[in-house]
């Protein structure tokens, strides 16, 4: 008997409500852009000259005029780059690779988006941040730890934020969001 | 605790790694012949004050930065920290090794 073998996410589509919250896997192309020493005073303007967009500072994103790549800067050195659309990879990352050092990150990470007026109560639980809207604006991007898991938590709208982890523990950071979601709810 | 990042802000002691006395970033040269010696009070004697502490603490769970964090043992007030790198440039006279 032939046996087909389909891809599929490390959370197989996750949408869930669970009171006011409201949980949906994303699975955005994601690249690690690590900056060579010599580009060092030519960040900003090769990334601006090939995205069309400022750079952020350190734990915070930017986004393209669609809303559809983000750049977060993580340190001095380390961009990620996500895109929600596939077919705007090839064109960016081209560009970027004759610049910069890429490693292509999508496979090694889970991305839970959080919505509804609970999340951020949700999440306070589990998250060492202080995510109150004075000290964790739209776009704001940080890695940070939620029960032993490491995250990068972006928050992308007032009441939404995305959380990336890794798809080797998909299940395990699932379960520590819903738990806290089912907590409150 | 709460370590003020110099990038990130205030980060909780949760997300770091503490690497030990400050002083690890001076490993004496290895020269022949090996000077057992200091090697073995580079590996193994420790200050240990009862005060002002510096101190490595990796940023695992952020941005993967080494910082020297200047702590009081007894209080745990944090009085400076310092990326690890700036550390060492203001400290012209001692070479690291690492």
């Amino acid at each position: 008997m032939d046996k087909k073998i389909s891809p599929t996410t490390p959370l197989s589509g996750l949408h869930s409500v669970i009171g006011n919250v409201t949980l949906n896997e994303v699975n955005p192309e994601i690249f690690c852009i690590s900056i060579p020493k010599e580009m060092n005073k030519k960040v900003a303007s090769e990334f601006k000259r090939i995205l069309k967009f400022d750079i952020p500072i350190i734990g915070q994103s930017s986004l393209n005029k669609n809303s559809t790549i983000r750049l977060i800067r993580n340190s001095l050195d380390q961009f990620f780059i996500l895109f929600e659309k596939a077919s705007e990879v090839a064109g960016v990352m081209n560009s970027l690779e004759k610049y910069f050092y890429i490693t292509e990150q999508s496979d090694a990470w889970v991305g839970i988006e959080i919505s509804g007026k609970s999340s951020y109560s949700c999440l306070e639980r589990i998250c060492p941040l202080d995510l109150s809207t004075e000290s964790f604006g739209v776009n704001t991007a940080v890695r940070t730890l939620m029960e032993h898991l490491n995250v990068l938590i972006i928050k992308t709208t007032e009441e939404s934020f995305l959380l990336l982890s890794a798809s080797s523990s998909a299940k395990s950071f699932l379960n520590a969001v819903e738990t806290s979601a089912e907590n409150i709810a | 605790m709460i370590i003020p990042h110099p990038h990130l802000g205030p980060r909780d002691a949760c997300e770091f790694v503490y690497k030990g006395d400050a002083e690890l970033v001076f490993r004496p040269e290895r020269v022949a012949p090996v000077d057992y010696d200091t090697f073995h009070n580079y590996l193994y004697l420790r200050q240990n004050p009862a005060g002002a502490h510096k101190e490595l603490w990796y940023h695992e769970y952020g941005d993967r930065s080494w910082l020297v964090v200047t702590r009081n043992t007894q209080t745990h007030e944090i009085l400076k920290v310092e990326f690890a790198s700036e550390y060492l440039s203001g400290q012209k006279d001692r070479k690291s090794n690492v």
